[in-house]
């Protein structure tokens, strides 16, 4: 069998559309068994010539059901309310959920820039807490209305619907792994294990103090206490990067390791607002000398601002990254020769 | 016919037609079946199920024990068969009689 090129999109399309609306534990079983049948009703409908065109495989991918019909009949029996609304529900909640993140961290930026204290971990607890309330309260809505319009009703229209295969959201690739970056991360991160374990204790400098040169530690007791938790997170990254040299390209474990890294980066951020800047890096004793005194001000009064821009790039990277897992697929078309 | 009539009936006709396709598919599964050719054989039978229907069916009476299942590799792509399980013949006796016994009674109702 031969596949033009845009019936081989299509396919995909197809294909990764249903897989992603199925139930997670049973999804490779089923997504192998609507392959096979769907490969045997195309030999079908390819006849004689062999060659799939783009009219041939939208017959038979109608014939099959659209994505959302051919997936629900799957989860039916597990949703407590029908995949349309489930759908709507998931579009409302992104909304809503967005307009809480966007005043909550409005919120941390004017209380900073009045000159409040800031306490960024109880915001995002109780942004979390708002969060979960939305979900429960829009979950109870939708169920009332569902209660008045009952689920035949939905799946009736769903089944009515005319669908076109040519209208499936596109799948976007994840860009292949970049092997300069990847050693890059390797060296990065074997550097600031060297660094940390050899020199670590010699973080400083010699400043004046009134006449006197003084040695000025840099490293606060906190910043030393979380060094541990930091080489943790190093020795992974290189584990992590010489996984990706050695795979050269992406894995459902490397998606999730990348994440469950990205995570680990937020905790230690997180860690890193617990306390004065001085627990850290030690402005408190180059506040003393003479030459370093107003940059050593200005270094703590920017500490904060750097940790929370850092903590919000390292949520939307977490979040960018859980988007990827539902919009660029792993896929293996599998399509036969 | 008006869209509320058309979608109660198509209501019914689904409720009505779901037991009977359970049926006829047991039927059909006495002996082994991968899904498209199950689909084919009950096309050519004069029933039309659609995939969405079918498959999870089948899976649904799997988990029930009803059937059973394997995938075959020896042909030109891996399919996997179903045929009724040692509990689902004799669950397929059973409702098959009380079937008949039934229709009987709907059709003494309904004339």
């Amino acid at each position: 069998m031969t596949y033009t090129q845009e019936a081989k999109e299509m396919l995909e399309r197809y294909l990764w559309n249903v897989e992603r609306k199925l139930p997670l534990g049973k999804r490779k079983d089923i997504m192998m068994e609507i392959k096979s049948t769907l490969f045997d009703m195309i030999e079908a409908s390819a006849g004689e010539e062999k060659k799939v065109s783009v009219q041939q495989l939208t017959h038979v991918l109608q014939e099959m059901g659209s994505p959302d019909s051919l997936a629900s009949g799957y989860t039916r029996d597990q949703l407590v309310m029908p995949p349309q609304l489930i759908s709507i529900f998931k579009t409302v909640y992104s909304i809503v959920a967005a307009v809480l993140i966007i005043v909550s961290g409005a919120g941390i930026v004017i209380s900073y820039a009045a000159g409040e204290s800031v306490h960024v971990l109880n915001s995002i607890l109780s942004l979390a807490s708002s969060l979960i309330h939305a979900f429960g309260m829009m979950g109870i809505i939708f169920l009332v209305i569902h209660r008045f319009n009952p689920s035949w009703r939905w799946e009736l229209e769903s089944r009515h619907d005319d669908w076109n295969p040519a209208s499936l959201p596109k799948v976007e690739h994840m860009k292949p792994p970049s092997i300069l970056e990847s050693a890059a991360g390797i060296l990065f991160a074997a550097a600031l294990i060297t660094l940390f374990t050899v020199f670590g204790d010699r973080f400083g400098l010699t400043m004046k103090v009134g006449s006197a040169n003084v040695y000025i530690p840099a490293l606060g007791s906190g910043f030393i206490a979380l060094i541990p938790l930091l080489l943790v997170r190093w020795w992974a990254s290189i584990l992590y990067h010489g996984a990706l040299l050695w795979k050269r390209a992406w894995t459902i474990w490397l998606r999730i390791a990348n994440l469950v890294l990205t995570a680990f980066d937020a905790v230690i951020l997180l860690l890193f607002l617990q306390g004065s800047p001085d627990r850290f890096i030690r402005f408190d004793l180059m506040e003393r000398t003479t030459e370093f005194a107003p940059l050593a001000s200005m270094l703590r009064s920017l500490f904060t601002v750097v940790i929370i821009l850092l903590l919000a790039l390292t949520a939307y990277e977490m979040i960018k990254q859980v988007r990827q897992f539902f919009t660029k697929p792993i896929l293996k078309l599998d399509v036969p020769g | 016919m008006s869209n509320d009539k058309k979608q109660v009936l198509d209501r019914i006709l689904q409720e009505t037609r779901k037991g009977n396709l359970t049926i006829a598919v047991m039927a059909r599964l006495s002996e082994s079946h991968y899904g498209y050719s199950l689909q084919k054989d009950l096309s050519d039978a004069g029933l039309e199920i659609s995939q969405d229907s079918l498959y999870p069916l089948l899976r649904r009476l799997e988990d029930q024990g009803v059937l059973e299942s394997q995938w075959k590799v020896d042909e030109s792509r891996p399919r996997r068969y179903y045929q009724l399980s040692e509990l689902g013949r004799e669950i397929y006796g059973d409702l098959v009689g009380q079937w008949m016994e039934l229709t009987q009674i709907i059709r003494r109702i309904t004339q």
